[in-house]
């Protein structure tokens, strides 16, 4: 009795999941507002001319991450809010290595991909309940924890804290 | 004196060695964390990009301007240059770049253009052609003091490098120090160590070569050597001990000494062990033990001492000494020491006889030196003065006279035939010379005719013989030495008896026995005499000037038991008579007449 319940329990429980996949699928929204980030590269899932164009309510509408970390640049301990880069790259169904993420002032960094497996990087579009500004280092701002891995303290990864970032190139 | 500091001093170099050793350690620590602290690189001495960077971005802005003025661009374009320009200024003014700035000297400057910046942001907003050149000349400053401060920050980051090489190096050769003392020290304590390691092992060898000389000891040890824990298990069990016991070590090692022996399980035993349990050595000496399979016990001597380690007392050694051969030697020696002593004793009396027999014989050459000197004397003396007599007068002796002194001679000669005769009848006896023929005889009748005899010849003397009334009397003897006895007997107690008194025979039959007592007056005096009568050549106090030898009575009595009968004289001396008695075995009617001869053995 108890176990053929739990296995129709199980895969009611696969048959939600399944159509909630299908559901985000089907739903890769067209865009909406203004573009703030392009993913291009190897990726399965775009929106116009083989690239993936986000504006903000699609971005907000990934699960939301928090973390509380201090920065090179800046003083004192920040609350940032965004997601998680390894939830995007997911999203967009990225296959490949390296990730390259470029800056308004093309400033560009390459990343191995597997990082973001390691670590909880996260973009971040709000710091201390307020959104990133354009005219500082908004919209999105790529943060590592950096208080939470002491190995983060490193001037290798000050560098990759991409501020400004526009675009994500996936190879 | 110095002896006794010089321990304390390699400790205290010891110490001083390691304490150098923890303390250069812990300066090399410090220093290199101190160098790792040095080698991280803050963002904020990358100042120059930071910088250069936000001169680029207002060299952009401006030249975003011209653009726009021409058309070239759009106003997003130039919206985007414009927040790039933010940005940089914005990153400049936060934290730790604005502290840079200060060290740098340019933040009061940066201060005084920031209020151009509201303008500048309304000029982006609403650009028109025309704005270009004002755009260009509010940021002019800003590339200006960029420019500055970029190369200030470049001298600046080039002096802390090189500043902080220095230090480096200093500290690195500071380090460079320690190291090396850090080494000494190390080598110092490495060396000790070897020392230390080399003389352990020296002892280590030391050690093992007693160890394996104890073991050699043990093993080629004579003796059982065992040795048992607390818990009564056998930890060392010796060649020695595996043939006392007949067990070899394999079987006992290991094992509790009860099982490999039940010899170890006798009260004895174990309260020795607990004994030297408690620290007292304990000793057992003679314990039988009996082997397993058949055989003699042999005997073992066991001492137990205590085990100890330190203070405690960690078991017991037994050392076990056989000694069944011992032993045996001591009950062989204890065994010819009694048979020694018995020999001894034996020889001793032997000797004793000898000496015995040697007096007596002295006492009979002495008894018959005297005898001789004084009878053979008499008759010689007599016979000398008949012949001398003759000699003298031969002329005027008539016959008669001259028969009647040769008579006298002849008597005398005759007598002195008569000692010869007897002394040789005694030399015959010792010698075994003399037969007993033992017949049945009519005892009465001998007693009678040799009375009758002896009253012929000296009729002055009465005798009186008194015979039973059963005829005849019978002995078994033979009738020529009962006669003889008999008139030895008599003749003795016609000589020694005073005269006119009685003598008396008196012949009894008792049992098997005939007795003849025959008793003249008199007395013997003295107790030794009375044994001495029977005595070679004895001759009594009252023999003085009566004539014999002294062989009489010890002739009569050896003839008498020679025909298994005896002579004994009676006690009686209050009735003042001496009393001798002879007595036969008395022989039955159908007795046969005639009995083998005896030979008579040497007295």
């Amino acid at each position: 009795m108890r176990p053929i319940f739990l296995s129709m329990l199980f895969s009611g429980l696969l048959i939600v999941a399944q159509w909630a996949t299908a559901a985000v699928s089907a739903s890769f929204p067209e865009l909406q507002g203004e573009a703030i980030l392009e993913v291009r590269g190897t990726i399965k899932k775009t929106n116009k001319d083989g690239v993936a164009l986000f504006d903000m309510a699609m971005l907000q509408a990934l699960p939301i991450m928090r973390l509380e970390t201090s920065t090179a640049v800046t003083d004192g301990v920040h609350l940032f809010e965004g997601f998680l880069m390894r939830d995007l790259l997911a999203y967009v169904g990225a296959e490949g290595e390296t990730v390259t993420a470029t800056a308004l002032n093309n400033y560009a960094i390459d990343f191995d991909i597997r990082e973001f497996e390691r670590f909880d990087v996260l973009i971040a579009y709000r710091m201390d309940g307020a959104p990133l500004l354009s005219s500082d280092k908004g919209p999105l701002w790529i943060v590592y924890p950096r208080d939470q891995h002491p190995e983060l303290q490193d001037i290798r990864y000050d560098y990759r804290w991409v501020w400004q970032l526009t675009r994500l190139d996936i190879r | 004196m110095s002896r006794s500091w010089r321990p304390f001093l390699g400790v205290a170099l010891l110490a001083l060695t390691i304490g150098a050793f923890a303390v250069l350690t812990g300066y090399s620590l410090l220093r290199i964390a101190a160098i790792e602290r040095d080698m991280r690189i803050e963002a904020t001495q990358n100042m120059l990009w930071v910088i250069s960077r936000a001169e680029v971005a207002a060299f952009q802005l401006s030249a975003a301007g011209v653009e726009r003025g021409l058309g070239e661009i759009d106003q997003s374009a130039l919206e985007m240059h414009h927040n790039v320009f933010l940005s940089r200024l914005a990153l400049l003014n936060d934290g730790p770049q604005r502290r840079r700035m200060e060290e740098l000297g340019f933040a009061e400057a940066l201060n005084e253009l920031s209020v151009n910046l509201p303008e500048l942001g309304g000029l982006v907003e609403n650009f028109v052609p025309g704005d270009a050149p004002r755009l260009q000349a509010l940021l002019q400053p800003y590339v200006f003091l960029l420019g500055r401060a970029a190369n200030k920050a470049m001298v600046a980051e080039w002096d802390a490098l090189g500043s902080k090489l220095d230090s480096s190096r200093e500290r690195l050769w500071q380090l460079i120090g320690s190291i090396a003392g850090i080494a000494l020290a190390g080598a110092a304590l490495c060396a000790h160590l070897l020392m230390a390691t080399r003389d352990a092992r020296r002892r280590a060898r030391l050690l093992e070569k007693e160890k394996a000389f104890s073991e050699l000891l043990i093993a080629s040890s004579g003796e059982g050597i065992i040795a048992v824990d607390r818990e009564c298990r056998c930890t060392v069990w010796n060649e020695a001990a595996e043939r006392l016991f007949r067990i070899p070590a394999d079987k006992t090692i290991g094992r509790g000494l009860g099982d490999a022996s039940g010899f170890f399980q006798i009260d004895r035993v174990e309260q020795a062990i607990v004994t030297s349990f408690k620290g007292q050595p304990a000793v057992l000496l003679d314990q039988p033990f009996f082997p397993e399979e058949k055989g003699d016990p042999c005997y073992l001597d066991l001492r137990f001492f205590s085990l100890r380690e330190g203070e405690h007392i960690i078991g017991s050694i037994l050392l076990v000494f056989d000694v069944t051969e011992q032993r045996a030697a001591q009950r062989q020696i204890a065994y010819h020491r009694n048979d020694l002593e018995q020999q001894v004793h034996a020889r001793t009396k032997e000797l004793d006889a000898a000496l015995k027999r040697e007096r007596a014989a002295a006492e009979l050459y002495r008894n018959f030196g005297a005898m001789i000197s004084h009878q053979f004397r008499t008759p010689l003396a007599i016979v000398d003065s008949a012949l001398q007599r003759l000699m003298r007068r031969s002329n005027h002796l008539t016959a008669a006279e001259i028969m009647e002194r040769t008579g006298r001679a002849r008597h005398a000669i005759f007598r002195m035939t008569g000692l010869i005769e007897s002394t040789l009848d005694a030399a015959r006896l010792d010698a075994g010379q003399i037969e007993v023929r033992a017949l049945t005889s009519d005892f009465g009748q001998i007693v009678t005719d040799v009375c009758n005899r002896q009253t012929e010849q000296t009729p002055e003397k009465q005798i009186t013989v008194e015979l039973p009334d059963k005829h005849p009397i019978l002995a078994h003897c033979d009738p020529v030495h009962a006669e003889n006895i008999l008139v030895n007997l008599l003749s003795n107690a016609v000589k020694y008896s005073p005269p006119e008194t009685l003598i008396a025979v008196r012949v009894a039959c008792n049992a098997d026995r005939v007795e003849c007592a025959l008793s003249n007056q008199g007395s013997i005096d003295l107790p030794s005499e009375r044994e001495a009568v029977f005595e070679r050549y004895y001759r009594g106090s009252n023999s003085e000037g009566r004539p014999g030898i002294g062989i009489g009575l010890y002739m009569a009595r050896a003839l008498a038991r020679m025909q298994c009968g005896d002579l004994r004289l009676e006690p009686g001396n209050e009735t003042g008579r001496i009393t001798f008695t002879l007595v036969l075995p008395q022989a039955r009617a159908e007795d046969d007449a005639t009995v083998p001869s005896l030979l008579v053995e040497s007295v």
